[in-house]
C-alpha cells in the first residue's frame, strides 16, 4: 500500500511538472501550435462580425464554418468549437467542404494547400456575406477579407475593409484595431 | 484646582450647556463622518469596478487575439486615474498578458483570482472583475487603488468638523452665558439676600421674585420664612426688654425690701430693748413711790382727813396698775429677748398642767372643760404653756353672766394638701390648735386691734386685765413661724385658732 501512495505521489508530482512546462510554453510565442492559435482567432473573428439580416435562415440557426482544403487549422477548429456559442447560436464546423456547399457557411477559411483555386473558390462565394479567411499572401491578393501572418513568431492577420464592405459585412472597430490595415493599393501598411 | 461639585452654579450651568450640546454635536459629526465614509467606500468600489468593466470591455480582443501591445495601450489610459497604483490583465489561462504600474514602479503581480469581487488590504483596495465578451469569460482585469482619496476626505472632514464645533461652542457659550442667568440669576439674589441677612441680622431684607416657577416658589418660601423669623425676632426682642425692666424693677425692690427690712429689724430691737430697759428703769422709782406710800398710811393715817386718805388711796391704786402694766410690758417683751430654744413639747401635757393651775378658779366658775387629743410639737415649752394660760383664762374671764363656761380645747394637722385631719404624730406640715368658748364673744370687725398690746374691747371696770395677755400669744405664734386668728360674734362664744409649725428648722436643740 505504501509502495503504491508513492508511486502514485511521484506520477501527481510527474503531472504538476509537465503541466507547469505546459503553461510556461504557453506564454511564449508558438509557432509550434500555430494551427491551434489560428483556429482560436478563427473561432473568435466570427464574434466580432455582424452578418446581413439574410444570412442566416432564423434566428437560431447557426454559424458555420466551412474548412476548403487539407488543414490542421480545420481539426482544431473542430475540436474548439464543441458546445460552443456565437452571438447566441450554435457553431458547426464543415471539414473539407465541396465548392456547392461554400453557400451555406457564414465563415469560410481556406487553405494554403488550395493556392491554385483561390479564385475559384472565391468567386463561388463571389459578393455573399461569407467572412473569407486564408493562410495565404496570395489569398489576400486574390481577395479574402482575412489574412493570418506571422509577426515576430506571433500570429498576427490583415483584413481588407474594402472586400469586407463588398460582402456586406460589418467588422467591429475592436477587431480592426488589432488588424494589419490593408490598404487599397495593395501591400500591408503597419498598425493604425 | 477646584472640582466640579464646587463650582458656582452659573459655571456648572455653562459647563453643562457646553458639555452636552459638544457631545450631542461631536456624536453628529461622527456619525455624520462614519456614513459618509462608508457611503463614499461604496461608492470608490462601484467606481473602480466600473473601470475594471471598462477596461475589461476594452482590452476583451486583445485578449482574444493574444495582442499584449493593445492591452497594454487599454491600460495605460489608466494613467488618468491618479489613485490606480496598479492594474494587469489575464487571459482565460491565468497569464499575465498586460501590466500597468503607477510611475512605472515594479510589482510583484499575483496569481489570477478566481473569483470576482474586492477586498481592502491595508491601505489598499483590491479588486478584480471578469472580462466577458459574448457569454464567455476571456479574462480578468486586477486593479488596486490607494486609498488617499478616503484620507483625504476623512482628514477634511476632521477639520470642518473641528471647525464645527468650536464654531457652536463658542455661539453655545454665548448663548449659555445668557440663558443661564434665567436660573443661576434668582439663586444669586436669593445668597445675596441670604447672607446680608445673616451678616447684619437685617430680617426685614426680602428676595425679588422675578418667575413663577420652582425658583420663584424657592424666593417666596424664603420671604415668608423671612417674616416669620422677623415677627419672632421682634416678639422675642419686646418680651426680653420687658423682663430686663421686670428684673431691674425686682431688684430695686429686693434692695429697698431688705433695706426697709434691716431698718424695721434695727428699730425693732431698738424698741425691745427700750422697753425692757424702761421698765426696769421705771420700776425703781415705782417702788420707791409706793414704799413711800406705805409709810405715810402707816404713820399719819389717823392725822389726815378723808379726803387726804382718798388721795393717798388712789395714788396707791395707781402706782399699782403701773406696776402691773409695766410687768406685761417686760412679759411681752421676754417672748423675744428672754426666748429659749426649741425642743419637743407634748402639748397635751402643757394643757393639763395649765389647767391644774387654774383648777380653783374653774371650780370657783363652775367651768366645764374638754381636752382632745393634742400633739407633739417642736416649740418653746416655757411659751407655749404661757399661751395656753392667757387663752385658757381668757376664756374662764369673759363668761356670759348666769352662764358657767364650756371651754373645747382640740388638735388638727393641716397636711400638705391643705386638708385636715387627727393623725398624731405629725412629722411634717402644720397643726391648728382650736381653743373655744361660750362666752361673750366679740365684734369680728375688732379683729385687728384684738392682738395688738393693751388694746381692751371691753371696759376694765367689767373685766379686769392689761389687755397684753392675746399679745403675747400673737407675739409667741409669730415666733414659732405660726399665726393665731380667731372667729366670734357678739355673745356667741369665741374661737381661737392657732396655727403652728410641726417642726422647726434648725432651731431644734
Amino acid at each position: 500500500m505504501a509502495v503504491l501512495g508513492r508511486r502514485l505521489a511521484s506520477a501527481g508530482l510527474f503531472l504538476l511538472l509537465a503541466l507547469g512546462v505546459r503553461m510556461e510554453t504557453a506564454a511564449e510565442p508558438l509557432v509550434s501550435g500555430e494551427p491551434a492559435v489560428k483556429a482560436a482567432f478563427l473561432y473568435n473573428f466570427a464574434k466580432f462580425v455582424e452578418w446581413p439580416a439574410g444570412a442566416f435562415a432564423g434566428p437560431r440557426e447557426p454559424v458555420a464554418f466551412c474548412v476548403v482544403g487539407e488543414s490542421a487549422i480545420g481539426d482544431e477548429l473542430a475540436q474548439a468549437v464543441g458546445g460552443k456559442t456565437i452571438q447566441g447560436r450554435p457553431v458547426t464546423v464543415e471539414r473539407a467542404a465541396p465548392l456547392d456547399a461554400l453557400l451555406r457557411c457564414q465563415i469560410l477559411f481556406v487553405a494554403s494547400a488550395e493556392r491554385t483555386r483561390f479564385d475559384q473558390i472565391l468567386a463561388v462565394v463571389g459578393r455573399r456575406p461569407v467572412l473569407t479567411v486564408g493562410d495565404d499572401e496570395n489569398f489576400r491578393q486574390a481577395g479574402g477579407i482575412i489574412n493570418f501572418v506571422l509577426r515576430r513568431n506571433r500570429v498576427r492577420f490583415q483584413i481588407d475593409r474594402a472586400a469586407a464592405e463588398r460582402a456586406g459585412l460589418r467588422i467591429s472597430s475592436r477587431l480592426l484595431e488589432l488588424a494589419e490595415v490593408v490598404d487599397p493599393a495593395g501591400g500591408p501598411a503597419g498598425r493604425r | 484646582m477646584p472640582t466640579f461639585r464646587n463650582l458656582s452654579i452659573r459655571r456648572k450651568l455653562t459647563l453643562i450647556i457646553m458639555a452636552t450640546s459638544s457631545a450631542a454635536l461631536l456624536l453628529a459629526c461622527a456619525a455624520f463622518v462614519l456614513h459618509d465614509l462608508l457611503d463614499f467606500r461604496r461608492r470608490l468600489v462601484g467606481d473602480l469596478s466600473t473601470l475594471a468593466e471598462i477596461t475589461g470591455s476594452h482590452s476583451a480582443a486583445a485578449i482574444l487575439f493574444n495582442d499584449p501591445k493593445a492591452a497594454g495601450e487599454t491600460l495605460a489610459a489608466l494613467r488618468a486615474e491618479p489613485h490606480v497604483v496598479w492594474a494587469c490583465i489575464y487571459n482565460q489561462r491565468g497569464e499575465v498578458i498586460a501590466r500597468y504600474v503607477r510611475g512605472g514602479g515594479k510589482v510583484i503581480f499575483p496569481p489570477a483570482p478566481t473569483a470576482p469581487g474586492h477586498r481592502f488590504v491595508q491601505d489598499r483596495l483590491r479588486l478584480a472583475t471578469p472580462v466577458v465578451f459574448d457569454g464567455e469569460r476571456v479574462g480578468t482585469v486586477l486593479l488596486e487603488s490607494d486609498l488617499e482619496e478616503i484620507r483625504a476626505r476623512l482628514s477634511r472632514y476632521v477639520g470642518i468638523s473641528a471647525l464645527v464645533l468650536a464654531a457652536s461652542s463658542l455661539v453655545a457659550l454665548l448663548l449659555s452665558a445668557n440663558l443661564q442667568r434665567v436660573i443661576s440669576g434668582p439663586i444669586q439674589r436669593l445668597v445675596q439676600t441670604a447672607s446680608v441677612v445673616s451678616e447684619r441680622q437685617d430680617f426685614s431684607v426680602r428676595a425679588a421674585k422675578s418667575s413663577d416657577d420652582e425658583l420663584g416658589m424657592l424666593v417666596g418660601s424664603f420671604n415668608v420664612m423671612l417674616e416669620q423669623i422677623q415677627t419672632r425676632n421682634m416678639a422675642l426682642t419686646g418680651s426680653l426688654e420687658r423682663l430686663q425692666k421686670t428684673q431691674e424693677s425686682l431688684v430695686e425692690r429686693t434692695l429697698e425690701v431688705e433695706r426697709i427690712n434691716r431698718e424695721l429689724a434695727r428699730s425693732n430691737r431698738e424698741l425691745e430693748s427700750f422697753a425692757s430697759v424702761a421698765s426696769h428703769d421705771l420700776q425703781e422709782p415705782l417702788r420707791k413711790i409706793t414704799a413711800f406710800g406705805d409709810r405715810l398710811r402707816t404713820r399719819c393715817a389717823g392725822a389726815l382727813d378723808e379726803t387726804s386718805n382718798d388721795y393717798l388711796e388712789r395714788m396707791q391704786n395707781a402706782a399699782g396698775r403701773m406696776q402691773t402694766l409695766i410687768n406685761d410690758l417686760l412679759a411681752y417683751s421676754r417672748v423675744t429677748t428672754k426666748a429659749q430654744p426649741f425642743v419637743s413639747v407634748d402639748l397635751g401635757q402643757v394643757a393639763r398642767e395649765v389647767l391644774s393651775d387654774l383648777e380653783l378658779r374653774i371650780e370657783k366658775t363652775g367651768a366645764q372643760v374638754e381636752v382632745g387629743e393634742l400633739p407633739t410639737i417642736e416649740a418653746d415649752p416655757l411659751q407655749m404653756r404661757q399661751m395656753f394660760q392667757n387663752l385658757l383664762s381668757n376664756a374662764l374671764k369673759f363668761q356670759r353672766p348666769e352662764a358657767p363656761p364650756v371651754i373645747k380645747v382640740q388638735g388638727q394637722i393641716l397636711n400638705g394638701d391643705g386638708t385636715l385631719s387627727r393623725r398624731f404624730p405629725a412629722a411634717f406640715g402644720l397643726c391648728v390648735i382650736a381653743v373655744e368658748d361660750n362666752g361673750i364673744g366679740f365684734d369680728e370687725k375688732y379683729l385687728d386691734r384684738l392682738f395688738m398690746p393693751f388694746q381692751r374691747l371691753n371696759p376694765q371696770s367689767a373685766y379686769e386685765g392689761t389687755g397684753i395677755g392675746l399679745a403675747i400669744c400673737n407675739k409667741i405664734a409669730e415666733r414659732h413661724g405660726g399665726r393665731i386668728t380667731a372667729a366670734s360674734a357678739p355673745g356667741e362664744g369665741s374661737r381661737f385658732l392657732v396655727t403652728l409649725p410641726v417642726r422647726q428648722r434648725g432651731e431644734l436643740s
